[in-house]
């Protein structure tokens, strides 16, 4: 702990509060001041110059009533689900690398978890575009080279008939409207993310051979020592995770800006409420109404955020 | 020269919703030059903080400390020319040896060679020249506090501190060290103030020393002084090992003569009869209770055939007995209070066993059972 | 790693293989990009069109395709290596700077500043892009690199800050007051028992701050214009929403973008993946 300081003894040591000056006065302009400034002028008709028109709520009603915004919401909620489920292979791959035997194996195979990495973000992104194109793209030709390019054509024709999958009718995934949250569901494949298995891994260390040895003479078998020894145990990781995972796809909006473009793509279905904040600011003008957009948001991640802390005190 | 005053010092500590925590209460004490003294007392009697206020890391917060006159309090730890040894070492881990003891007079911008002869002679005469380039972690617990001993001589101050430097050795370690920085003080002839919670460190290395309780001076004497003439009960039974045994009591007048009646509800209780030299002192607390102390060594075992004076001599029952070798300690008790006694060596004590033990009361010390003041 | 002994964890009696052979597909899987992105970079469109899964004859490997590759995005990459290497530098220093003062001493006022620090944590920055916006612009940093850095670092501050505080506050307290006995000014202190002592979370710290530079494009699309100025992100759309795409080329750039990524790799590697499993165990 920082050691108390007596009221003399700060006064002359007066010179370390410049030591966290330059942390402060950046914090101030770049995070506060935005911050202040976004809150101030959700209140206007605002087109980023210097004309800008006190309307008070007019913003703020506005969002009520406008069907994109709810709807980006509903997406948003989709996604959310879509990234929980993702959530449970990297936990699974974690607890299978954990319980192999060779130590070499597990370091040999943390290593490559970490290779997919190194490749940036953005890459990714763009190589899974790439995948996606309907023409020269992979997802395509791996349904056409294992056949489930038919299947999927024959459950359109004959049971669901959503005219999506035709013959000799390369996939659109990112140009079908009704194609767009399947896409944004497939992405990531296998979603292993290496952050999230590393960390899982570690907290699986932690736990201690002898709980194993216990189980294994009681007689519990695999799916058995997961539920009640792996699981319980990652728990709480998996909740903060989970925590932060809530946070970011409720603001995220980049993904879907480079897939799908400014609009969410055709119909407007990838419409997350950060892509469109940002699509009323630079897009339309519309600075003061995406100031407010971005309030209501902001918002609903602190509700989320104080619900989640609430939750996990108590569990605690 | 380097003659420390210290003069009714206090220090504070704040507290939100309060006067805030007494730790030191108003102590006056005088080191002079080239003396080495001893701090000792229990844990939590201010010590270390008074320590750390002679060094500069704790604020004063009433009184001075002075060096050869200049009053020290708003001077910057680093300008008083004071060098401190701490319990932990706090040796610089990445730093070699050579650096660690260096890096003192490199901030003072001493000329290299300077620095360079300055460490050489400090690791000669701390047997750490071999060691110049190893890191801390590559070194043993006493080579450690060797290291930061040496860091402390190489910047020649005037007046050195020691923050409990041995209580993380073990305790072969401790007796060597003990007597390497004693041979230390000869040489050097510095003034040394040493903080240790441990009585015989105290003892065998003070010139003088200062016993502390709760924020408080209680006696500043010479080791012999101490031990021989305890100023209270505290005192008395914190210096020597096995401590002075007590015993709860009056003093009665029989006759032309004092007694001591020990207070005792179980068993027939001691009665000691008072040498005369002794008794004129103490007349006055007649009949009030007192503590009657008197150390193991001068409590004698008597052997049955042998005659002894009854006044002196007192039956008890024996707890324990623990040959030591050169001597045997006698856990002994009389029913109601438990005593030690160091005997010539014997095994021919059992528990539970009654003898006859004699005292040698002119070594007797009676306490005021109130204040707890030497009669 | 725990020093439990981890082999008894896959319990006697089980075999492995069946967990090597999911383990293994789930990694292929998960490389596959990676794969496709390498083996494609060699090829023109034809032949990806002809032959799109494997490897073609490496006689007729498309050399110039990193050729050209390297001509389209090497002023990106050098771009972000400036901007992410100064925004790390300046980012670190700063939080150091700052995690001391609170890590030292309960300095007056200290606890109000903290709770600004960490109500920034908490508080999504999702709203702010639009007045950073307006923002810069008055500040005439539009269409720089130094802006980019700037806002870097301050968005990095409170992370850098909390976890360097806790770290620095887990230091023995008497080196310090021994290093002020010395005659150590504060920022000698820093420097010569801060940084030395905090290695590993530095290290840790400043490889999160490259890469999220690194990976960064919200913002420079925002902020540039200049297509001399831009970085690798911004670069990557642009290539992306502008080309008819000769798809060899660009997996190429796309390779040569993750190159100066793989080399820190290459030399963190351990310090990487103990740093991720040490910072999950404390968290």
């Amino acid at each position: 702990m920082a050691l108390p300081i007596s009221r003399q003894k700060a006064i002359r040591e007066w010179r370390l509060y410049l030591f966290v000056l330059p942390s402060l006065l950046l914090v101030a302009t770049f995070a506060y001041f935005p911050a202040a400034s976004a809150i101030y002028h959700s209140f206007f008709d605002w087109s980023g110059g210097d004309t800008k028109q006190l309307i008070g709520f007019g913003n703020f009603s506005r969002a009520w009533n406008d069907r994109v915004l709810w709807g980006a919401f509903g997406t948003v909620g989709i996604l959310i689900l879509f990234n929980l489920f993702k959530m449970v292979p990297a936990v699974l791959l974690a607890v299978l690398i954990h319980r192999l035997k060779s130590e070499r194996w597990q370091y040999a195979y943390r290593v490559l978890l970490v290779i997919p990495m190194i490749v940036p973000g953005l890459v990714t992104l763009f190589i899974w575009k790439f995948f996606f194109d309907p023409n020269l793209g992979v997802l395509n030709r791996v349904l056409d080279v294992t056949g489930l390019k038919h299947v999927l054509v024959w459950l359109d024709g004959r049971v669901f008939h959503w005219h999506i999958f035709l013959e000799n009718v390369p996939v659109g995934w990112l140009s079908q409207p009704d194609l767009i949250l399947p896409s944004l569901f497939i992405w990531g494949f296998p979603w292993i993310g290496a952050v999230g298995v590393l960390f899982y891994l570690a907290g699986l260390q932690s736990i201690s051979t002898e709980i194993y040895e216990a189980a294994e003479l009681d007689g519990v078998g695999s799916f058995g020592k997961f539920f009640y020894i792996e699981l319980p145990l990652i728990l709480t990781q998996v909740r903060l995770n989970l925590t932060l995972l809530i946070i970011a796809t409720l603001q995220g909006f980049g993904m879907q800006l480079l897939l799908l473009g400014e609009t969410g793509g055709p119909g407007g279905r990838g419409m997350t409420p950060g892509l469109w904040m940002y699509n009323r600011a630079f897009i339309a003008g519309e600075f003061g109404y995406a100031c407010a957009v971005g309030m209501i948001l902001f918002v609903f991640i602190l509700m989320l955020t104080l619900l989640n802390n609430r939750y996990v005190r108590v569990e605690k | 020269m380097a003659h420390v005053v210290i003069s009714n010092l206090v220090k504070v500590y704040p507290e939100k919703n309060g006067p805030g925590v007494r730790v030191v209460h108003g102590i006056d004490l005088e080191i002079r030059d080239g003396e080495f003294m001893a701090l000792v007392g229990p844990s939590g009697c201010g010590k270390s903080t008074t320590l750390r206020m002679i060094a500069g890391l704790e604020e004063v917060s009433e009184g001075t400390i002075s060096l050869d006159g200049q009053v020290l309090n708003d001077v910057l730890p680093k300008d008083r020319d004071i060098a401190m040894v701490f319990q932990n070492y706090a040796l610089y881990p990445h730093m070699t040896v050579y650096e660690n003891m260096a890096f003192g007079l490199k901030l003072r911008k001493f000329p290299k060679p300077e620095i360079d002869t300055r460490v050489r002679e400090a690791a000669v005469l701390l047997g750490l020249t071999d060691y110049l380039d190893r890191l801390p972690k590559a070194l043993s617990g006493g080579q450690r506090q060797r290291v930061a001993v040496g860091r402390a001589i190489v910047r020649k101050p005037k007046v050195f501190l020691f923050d409990e430097p041995l209580s993380n050795l073990d305790a072969k370690m401790r007796v060597s060290m003990r007597t390497e920085i004693s041979k230390l003080h000869a040489r050097l002839g510095a003034t040394m103030i040493y903080v240790t919670h441990d009585q015989v460190e105290a003892m065998t290395m003070g010139d003088r020393i200062c016993v502390m309780k709760d924020g408080g001076i209680q006696q500043v004497a010479t080791p012999l002084e101490l031990y021989n003439r305890p100023k209270n009960l505290f005192v008395a039974g914190f210096i020597g090992s096995p401590p002075m045994n007590f015993f709860a009591g009056v003093l009665l007048r029989v006759g032309s003569e004092i007694w001591f009646s020990e207070k005792n509800e179980k068993s027939p209780p001691v009665k000691l009869k008072l040498p005369g030299s002794i008794s004129k002192k103490i007349a006055a607390r007649l009949g009030q209770p007192v503590f009657f102390g008197i150390r193991p060594e001068n409590i004698h075992d008597v052997p049955a055939t042998k005659d002894a004076d009854a006044g002196s001599m007192a039956e008890v029952s024996v707890e324990i007995s623990e040959p030591m070798g050169a001597e045997t300690l006698l856990y002994l008790t009389t029913g109601a209070t438990s005593f030690i006694a160091r005997v010539r060596p014997t095994d021919r004590f059992e528990a539970n066993q009654r003898i006859n033990v004699t005292f040698d009361l002119a070594q007797a010390h009676f306490f005021d059972a109130a204040s707890e003041q030497v009669l | 790693m725990s020093g439990i002994a981890k082999g008894s964890v896959g319990a006697r009696g089980h075999r492995d293989w069946p967990k090597h052979a999911i383990v293994g597909c789930l990694l292929l899987v998960e490389l596959f990009p990676l794969y496709m992105m390498l083996q494609v970079s060699f090829k023109d469109n034809a032949e990806f069109i002809k032959n799109p899964w494997l490897p073609s004859n490496p006689a007729s490997w498309r050399w110039e395709n990193w050729a050209f590759g390297i001509r389209l995005i090497g002023p990106y990459i050098a771009n972000t290596v400036f901007v992410a290497v100064s925004g790390t530098v300046f980012s670190l220093c700063f939080a150091i700077s700052g995690a001391y003062f609170f890590a030292r001493y309960k300095m007056p006022f200290s606890g109000v500043l903290w709770s600004a620090f960490l109500v920034l944590m908490l508080l999504p920055s999702v709203a702010n892009i639009v007045p950073l916006f307006t923002l810069l612009k008055e500040l005439s940093l539009l269409n720089t690199l130094t802006a980019l850095i700037a806002v870097g670092v301050a968005g990095g501050q409170v992370f850098n800050i909390f976890v360097l505080r806790n770290f620095i506050e887990e230091l023995p307290k008497d080196l310090f007051e021994a290093a002020e006995m010395d005659g150590a000014s504060h920022f000698q202190q820093i420097l010569n028992i801060v940084i030395p002592m905090s290695g590993p979370i530095i290290g840790t710290l400043a490889i999160l701050a490259f890469l999220g530079k690194w990976n960064e494009f919200l913002l420079p699309l925002i902020v540039l214009r200049d297509k001399e100025l831009f970085t690798l992100g911004v670069g990557l759309i642009y290539l992306d929403g502008e080309y008819v795409k000769q798809w060899g080329q660009i997996m190429a750039a796309y390779f040569i973008a993750s190159l100066p990524l793989i080399v820190i790799f290459l030399f963190c590697m351990r310090l990487f993946v103990r740093g991720l499993s040490a910072g999950a165990i404390k968290g």
